[in-house]
């Protein structure tokens, strides 16, 4: 077992034994005449948990991990970075628009993923996201995001 | 009735409206354009449809409908098989050994697919034609504990989906459990691990999860290791290429027999639907194969199993939905909805007062899954462009369909972090070797086993003994038990056989 697996699963652990004890707030007062609650199912779902992640522990302790085959271009930082980039995008959306947003996203994604070609780059950037626009918006009248203030304002300008 | 009688009917009503064919037609493109989208799941494509309907004739517009759906059960497949990103859920099992098989082998991957799907599809139907009668009054004998064992039986298959790791696949299994509890409580209601949370509220979309796990961790998995060369080589879309899959098919007749028989169980119990049907054909295809260890490799196996199952069981949804006036899954729950629409109302009336039209409906499913061959090829060539896109312009296209999908369910862009919230946990499972099917298993499952569980237990007045020694609910426990110490029994066996050649 790596070393990060085997704090994923004590973390895992400890996540678990604390939902456990958050779900005691789930059990129907005696009152009520049921015997069952919403806190049954849970409860068995992170006991197991709990018992899996102890299990894990102790037979994996010891165990080898098996040696992983480093890829040539492999980058954690460039994984992160895409990562935060997408939750920080997820998260602006509602503010800024799929609109104003997407073209700036995708142009920093393409970047990052080794695309040099800057006109290329634009280009595909503002393509990409007046397609999704027309095909989703127009064509299939699925709304997408138009962001808040003077965002929304902008992004109207594109709708019909 | 027999089959005969049923198709005459069927065939009858639907030669009185000529144009009826070419909108069943339109139905199914549309369906195959919608299914192969990320993002656009099969209730959400009939709902997208729903509107081009009005103007038409009661019962051809219920024909249209049905072909979209069965268009986006076919669709869904392609890009699980070349993209590793499912369509519509009921594909997401596809990607365990289609995409493997797609990396190397395209053309025979597609083919498997189509030819699997339309097996599924028409065999189902006619089976239905003759059977749907019988078929509505026994599902109705299924209750609370009936569904608790049910879908056990689909968990237990868990174990068989994570044969090297089944430790790994139980814990992932257990994570999808969990989160299927975030949200309103299935007894009392009450709002748990919400932590104040709205949006937790409504508990864990199902969608977006889907969409992330698979192909949000996917982006995110290249983002890490830039292959720098084409992931997949050049599909030839050829019709002669394609047949190379299709004729494969033939070597597999006892797993398409099986999954066909599973799908359509499924498929005929109200509210499972066909994704639950292609995670147990594909777990009963490993644990009947002899070389289980290489599922996940591309086994063509892998590919029948559940392309068969979730065609079959779409087809089943129906029976439900028409005989009972109970969804057989959420596509046919957009379908129902439909019909009160159109005034008509659902139910064993259906059968006596119009079996004409339940008839109709059933050819016109048959004739969208012969039908479907013939318009997939054009589809592929057109996703299969695709595929000579570099890395660097496609993964961030995936994510776009990702986003847009992932937020046109409930407008919600709330759904849109989710996806990627799910996309991180399934890139960082798949790094440790913990399969992320189970994960997904479990969100479908969760509820309908809690649901089981809890008002089983107040039906049989928390009397366990008779929780179980219900007959059918009996049956399918033993099944859950035997599928989920199979793996280890066999582990012991050998362990037996190796020490005795020592």
């Amino acid at each position: 077992m790596e070393r990060t697996e085997r704090y994923i699963i004590l973390g895992l652990l400890v996540v678990s034994g604390f939902l456990l004890y958050v779900s005691r707030e789930f059990q129907l007062p005696a009152a009520t005449g049921y015997k069952v609650g919403d806190d049954l199912w849970p409860k068995i779902v992170l006991t197991g948990l709990i018992i899996m992640s102890v299990v894990s522990l102790v037979f994996g302790w010891k165990k080898q991990a098996e040696a992983r085959i480093r890829e040539p271009n492999a980058s954690w930082l460039r994984c992160l970075v895409i990562i935060g980039m997408s939750l920080v995008y997820a998260y602006s959306l509602q503010y800024i628009g799929f609109v104003l947003l997407t073209p700036f996203f995708i142009g920093a994604f393409m970047r990052i993923l080794g695309l040099r070609k800057i006109p290329l780059l634009i280009g595909l950037s503002i393509l990409m996201t007046a397609a999704f626009f027309f095909l989703f918006r127009t064509v299939l009248g699925v709304p997408l995001p138009l962001g808040l203030w003077y965002f929304k304002e902008f992004s109207l300008l594109f709708c019909d | 009735m027999g089959i005969f009688e049923g198709l005459q009917i069927g065939f009858g009503a639907l030669a009185s409206h000529p144009v009826s064919f070419v909108i069943i037609a339109a139905g199914l493109a549309a369906g195959i354009i919608f299914g192969a989208m990320p993002g656009v799941s099969s209730p959400m494509a009939i709902v997208l449809v729903l509107p081009f309907s009005y103007g038409m004739e009661t019962s051809v517009a219920l024909c249209f409908l049905v072909a979209t759906y069965v268009g986006t059960v076919f669709g869904g497949g392609i890009t699980a098989i070349l993209f590793k990103a499912p369509g519509t859920p009921e594909a997401s099992c596809d990607i365990f050994d289609g995409y493997p098989m797609a990396r190397k082998q395209p053309e025979r991957a597609l083919g498997i697919q189509i030819t699997c799907s339309a097996i599924g599809g028409i065999c189902a139907c006619l089976i239905f034609l003759f059977a749907t009668y019988y078929l509505a009054k026994w599902a109705l004998k299924f209750a609370a504990p009936e569904y608790f064992a049910l879908a056990l039986v689909g968990l237990a298959a868990v174990t068989s989906l994570g044969v090297l790791h089944q430790r790994k696949a139980v814990i992932s299994c257990l994570l999808g459990l969990f989160l299927a509890t975030v949200g309103m409580g299935h007894f009392a209601g009450l709002s748990r691990f919400t932590f104040g949370s709205s949006y937790l509220a409504a508990g864990i979309s199902y969608v977006p999860a889907v969409i992330g796990i698979f192909a949000a961790a996917e982006v995110f998995k290249h983002a890490y290791a830039a292959p720098s060369v084409a992931i997949l080589p050049k599909i030839a879309t050829k019709f002669s290429a394609l047949t190379v899959g299709v004729r494969e098919v033939v070597h597999h007749k006892v797993t398409i027999l099986k999954s066909m028989l599973i799908g359509t169980f499924i498929g005929i119990l109200p509210g499972t639907g066909s994704t639950i049907s292609s995670f147990i054909a594909y777990g009963e295809a490993v644990r009947s194969s002899k070389h289980p260890e290489k599922f996940g490799t591309g086994v063509p196996e892998g590919l029948v199993a559940p392309e068969t199952a979730n065609n079959a069981a779409s087809a089943g949804t129906m029976v439900p939905t028409l005989a009972l006036g109970i969804p057989g899954g959420s596509a046919s729950a957009v379908i129902l909805a439909a019909m009160m629409i159109y005034g008509l109302t659902p139910g064993p009336l259906i059968i006596q007062l119009q079996p004409k039209l339940l008839y109709m409906i059933f050819v016109a499913m048959l004739f969208s899954d012969v039908v479907a061959i013939a318009f997939m090829l054009p589809a592929i060539r057109f996703f299969s462009t695709a595929l000579t896109i570099p890395r660097k312009i496609l993964n961030p296209l995936i994510i776009l369909l990702c986003v847009a999908g992932s937020f046109a369910i409930n407008n919600n862009v709330a759904d849109v972090l989710v996806m990627f919230m799910f996309g991180i946990l399934g890139y960082f499972l798949e790094r440790y070797g913990y399969p992320v099917a189970p994960v997904v298993l479990g969100l479908i499952l969760g509820p309908i086993i809690e649901r089981g569980l809890t008002t089983g237990l107040v039906i049989v007045d928390y009397n366990v003994l008779a929780f179980v020694s219900r007959p059918i609910t009996a049956v399918l426990l033993v099944m859950a038990v035997t599928f989920a110490s199979q793996p280890i029994v066999r582990d012991i066996l050998k362990k037996r056989r190796m020490r005795k050649k020592e």
